[in-house]
């Protein structure tokens, strides 16, 4: 039999979409107290919201004759009518989430205008009991008891009160990071968890948020194109994280999914992260209404947009320019590879930076023989170098022998002077103040994945003196079909020889012969793509890079110090693992205590 | 056993057998220095699967008998050994330590060592079975003349590599009545020809290897001879009083006789050490191992060779050549040409050119011995 549902029915089936669990009911009432102009709103939770949610703020409040009216499905203040919502500026504006939440929960709104007296309307039961006056000041109060209680089946979806105040935590991280203006207060079983104070000033927001060591590793991004525009803070790559929970999009002010800018700023991070790292990003974007749709879901989290092309272009070259700008700067001795991840939480003010990295502007010698000529890398063997280093700190040094050492290494300020290899994996090089340690293969890798990116017209490719054989599986075999013309398109020229005999003709210059096979079958693990060329220029540049334990000579260390230089992202090989590493001497006096 | 031997002896011996000797190894045995003490000789060994190296050095023998002693503790105890003391080393038979000092009574410096059990070490292989069957082939071969076959041609192979492993070796071939030493990369080629020994057998043979064989011939006295013995499986190296054991490599080596182009369009011959130093000094232009490329252009008696076009200049540098045929333009990797260049000696290098996609050749008149080859690149 057909029936219509009665009210009672209805309002629980609507709850479910835009009350899902507390963290939802906390996200509704919070974007009201926005929308009400409210510029401080604390929350307090009990048992991750299920026993008890109380959210209040200063805005402006609700008249006596409206109580009732705000828990009528689709009431709402924000629209008046279709047309607006082309025009939505508010973050709320479909009018069912208080009804909602009402449908489910016990349930108390009070609220007071500026100077009136305070009313306060009670759901209990599912009962609308009678409005009664309420001492408060202006602004507005909502109480959720018992949240669900009446729809047990909903209950049974929840997770642990931890994972469900987790989820409100990172909610109200969100918002309070996406209006900065805004005094947020979030209490936790009685525990202060997050508090930040108004302020105009983002980056402080975050820094009240996550912590000021954090905010000290962001990067400051901006972008605009048209009437498109973004701008935040990008964590820089040695910071990214196991997951994506430090990605905070926010869309015209709403706090957002989107795959479109998630896709952009991963890509633009693809060469400096590892694989299975995130980036760390809050990035606010500016788009004109009419080009998005955020009535896609009730609870509004994931938006249309209209033109997703320039979204992801305006986002990925705001992110790649501050990584090519800004990332120059070689890892420090003092912070070993992979230590901060760890440690970001911890507040610590006594954060050691200021090096500048000498600028590829700077660098980029206009004509070599001036370099050249400047500073001859006069280097000899490597013994004899460390010989001279040895002297020079056993000799009675004095302090101020050692700032002549300095003065005279003014003179190298073009290109650092090579001391020579360890381990014939590592070039020692003298930098300005400090002593700089280069990795030969990710330097290299560096240089070669930027040229692959680079010259994509024109690589160039060389023929081997004899075939070499390529044995590939029945998937490699299958992958190949698929993917042949954007391996060949690379440099390599792969021949039949055969019915099921295949070989290598042609390599792109740079990856040798020996390494071609293995190259070849690392591509067919890739999709054509947009990040194929990318991969590929990884793939590539990792198999024609130099290894650990090639001995190199004086003159292949400078091409490669040199090469790395002009890079624009020279501190990072396109897996993300650093360089080069510096030792100041500030920190080699300190180590040595020199300095006191 | 007992004996006594002056540092720089026994340290350069050390030293030679030091390379097959392991630093960590689940094969214990493979990580020790085995001595002898024989007559008024010592033989030192260093062994593992791939490599077995034994040399003689003179001491004097108190008592004859075997040691095994770990590798790496040995030789520092000798490197750091003063250079105005003998090393004077016992074998406690009650203990099985070995214990050195300097010899004498009052002896500042003392140590004792745990001998490895003698017993377990391998039997040093031997070639006599297979010369006698016939499977195996030796030679005399001047020192001199093998060494520099090694030098001219051991660049040309790969640096590394874990499955095609010939293409990091050097082969041995002879055959036509001349011992042949070739090594690729699959993009150059060096190939080092030496008459006047017959026989038809080839071995393969790690280029690392080899070079390091090669650095214990000498290059000076034409006289010396080393002696070769390459079996089906292995290759002996006699070099005065050390015998070098390799393991070969497996596989088939490329067909090289095949590569070598048989024509040309254009010939140039310069003087060698004017290119050389043309390429290193265009070589400025280059940076960090990226766009390696130089580009050679024949006009009439001159050979242009050009650095390309980078966003902070160019380069190029004109030289006379004798030029027959035709005018070309081909670029190449700078460091195959450099290096090929460099491994001739003498005065002129001629090269051959068929077209601008295809493999140079490299010969010279001082050194008729001696091909190179390298492939240009394509744009």
């Amino acid at each position: 039999m057909i029936r219509v549902l009665d009210l009672d029915t209805v309002n629980k089936i609507a709850a479910g979409e835009v009350v899902e669990r507390p963290s939802s009911v906390v996200k509704e009432l919070v974007e009201n107290s926005l929308d009400a102009g409210a510029d401080e709103i604390s929350v307090e939770i009990l048992k991750g919201g299920m026993s008890f949610i109380r959210v209040r703020d200063n805005g402006r409040g609700i008249s006596k004759d409206q109580l009732p009216v705000a828990l009528e499905r689709h009431a709402t203040s924000k629209i008046a009518s279709v047309s607006d919502i082309e025009m939505i500026s508010s973050l709320g504006f479909r009018g069912e989430a208080l009804p909602s939440i009402a449908a489910v929960s016990n349930f108390q709104l009070a609220s007071a205008k500026e100077g009136q007296t305070g009313y306060v309307l009670e759901v209990y039961g599912g009962k609308l009991c009678d409005v009664v006056p309420k001492a408060m000041s202006k602004g507005t109060i909502v109480e959720v008891e018992d949240l669900f209680y009446n729809v047990p089946a909903r209950r049974k979806f929840i997770k642990s009160e931890n994972t469900e105040a987790g989820r409100i935590k990172k909610y109200l991280e969100a918002a309070a990071i996406s209006r900065p203006d805004v005094a947020f207060l979030f209490v936790k079983d009685g525990k202060k968890i997050i508090q930040t104070k108004k302020t105009d000033n983002q980056l402080l927001g975050i820094s009240a948020v996550f912590g000021e060591k954090l905010a000290s590793e962001l990067l400051e991004i901006e972008g605009r194109t048209g009437t498109y525009s973004v701008k935040g803070y990008v964590g820089k790559p040695d910071i990214a994280r196991g997951r994506r929970d430090m990605q905070i999009f926010i869309l015209n002010g709403r706090i957002v999914e989107c795959k479109t800018i998630q896709a952009a700023l991963e890509k633009a991070f693809y060469d400096v992260i590892p694989r299975g790292r995130f980036p760390i990003a809050f990035l606010c974007l500016d788009i004109p209404s009419q080009d998005i749709d955020v009535n896609v879901h009730p609870a509004k989290l994931l938006v249309r947009l209209s033109s997703e092309n320039q979204v992801f272009s305006l986002v990925h070259r705001a992110v790649k320019d501050v990584i090519n700008e800004r990332l120059l700067e070689p890892a420090s001795f003092a912070e070993p590879y992979g230590t901060k991840q760890r440690q970001h939480h911890r507040v610590d003010s006594n954060d050691q930076k200021g090096f500048e990295w000498v600028t590829k502007r700077e660098n980029q010698v206009g004509n070599v023989e001036e370099a050249v000529s400047f500073e001859p890398i006069k280097m000899g063997t490597r013994e004899s170098v460390w010989d001279r280093f040895s002297t020079e700190l056993t000799k009675d040094t004095k302090e101020d022998e050692l700032f002549l050492v300095r003065d005279s290494r003014e003179i190298s300020r073009s290109y650092p002077k090579i001391l020579g290899q360890a381990n014939k994996t590592y070039i020692i090089a003298e930098w300005d103040d400090a002593i700089i340690l280069y990795d030969q293969h990710s330097a290299h890798e560096r240089i070669l994945y930027e040229k692959y990116l680079d010259d994509k017209a024109n690589l160039p490719q060389t023929e081997l003196l004899f075939p070499l054989p390529l044995n590939l599986s029945p998937d490699e075999y299958a992958a190949l079909d698929r993917i042949r013309p954007n391996i060949e398109n690379l440099g390599f020229g792969i021949s039949e020889f055969g019915p099921s005999t295949l070989a290598i003709t042609h390599v792109p210059s740079d990856v040798p012969g020996s390494e071609a096979e293995e190259a070849v079958k690392e591509l067919l693990l890739e999709k054509p793509g947009p990040l194929f060329r990318q991969k590929a220029a990884a793939v590539l540049a990792c198999r024609g890079s130099l290894k650990a334990g090639n001995a190199l000579d004086e003159n292949q260390m400078r091409l490669l110090i040199l090469g790395l230089n002009s890079c624009k992202t020279p501190a990072l090989c396109p897996h993300g693992r650093p360089t080069m590493l510096r030792l100041d001497w500030n920190e080699l006096e300190k180590r040595f205590g020199r300095n006191r | 056993m007992h004996f006594q031997c002056v540092k720089e002896l026994l340290l350069s011996s050390v030293n030679i057998v030091q390379k097959a000797v392991q630093s960590s190894s689940s094969i214990e045995v493979y990580t020790g220095i085995f001595i002898e003490a024989s007559e008024n000789e010592l033989t030192i060994i260093g062994t593992n699967t791939d490599l077995s190296i034994r040399t003689q050095v003179k001491a004097d023998i108190f008592k004859p008998g075997k040691i095994l002693i770990e590798g790496k503790l040995f030789s520092d105890i000798v490197r750091k050994w003063p250079a105005d003391k003998p090393i004077n080393i016992l074998l406690d038979e009650n203990t099985n330590n070995v214990i050195i000092d300097d010899g004498n009574k009052n002896s500042s410096f003392k140590a004792e060592v745990k001998s490895m059990n003698v017993d377990d070490y391998p039997v040093f292989p031997d070639a006599s079975k297979e010369l006698e069957e016939g499977l195996a082939k030796s030679w005399n071969i001047s020192q001199n003349q093998l060494k520099k076959a090694i030098n001219a041609t051991a660049f040309a192979a790969a640096k590394v590599d874990h499955s095609r492993l010939y293409l990091t070796a050097i082969l041995l071939e002879s055959k036509d009545g001349q011992l042949r030493v070739v090594a690729t990369d699959s993009h150059r080629l060096g190939y080092y020809k030496i008459p006047g020994l017959d026989g038809d057998i080839s071995a393969m043979i790690t280029a690392d290897d080899l070079s390091d064989i090669a650095k214990l011939m000498d290059d000076e006295d034409e006289e010396k001879q080393i002696h070769l013995t390459l079996t089906p499986r292995r290759a002996f190296f006699d070099i005065d009083n050390t015998t070098v054991v390799t393991r070969l490599i497996e596989g088939n080596f490329p067909p090289y006789e095949k590569v070598i182009p048989t024509q040309h369009n254009t010939k140039v011959k310069v003087e060698r050490k004017l290119i050389v130093d043309a390429v290193d000094r265009i070589a400025v232009m280059i940076r960090g191992g990226t766009a390696l490329a130089v580009k050679l252009t024949i006009v009439d008696n001159f050979l242009t060779i050009a650095s390309g076009e980078m966003e902070y200049g160019n380069a190029k540098e004109e030289i006379y050549v004798e030029k027959e045929g035709e005018n070309l333009e081909i670029k190449v990797d700078y460091r195959f040409l450099f290096e090929g260049l460099k491994a001739f000696t003498g005065e002129n290098v001629e090269m051959l050119f068929k077209g601008s996609d295809s493999a140079i050749l490299f010969k010279s008149s001082d050194m008729p011995e001696y091909l190179y080859l390298m492939m240009p690149l394509n744009f």
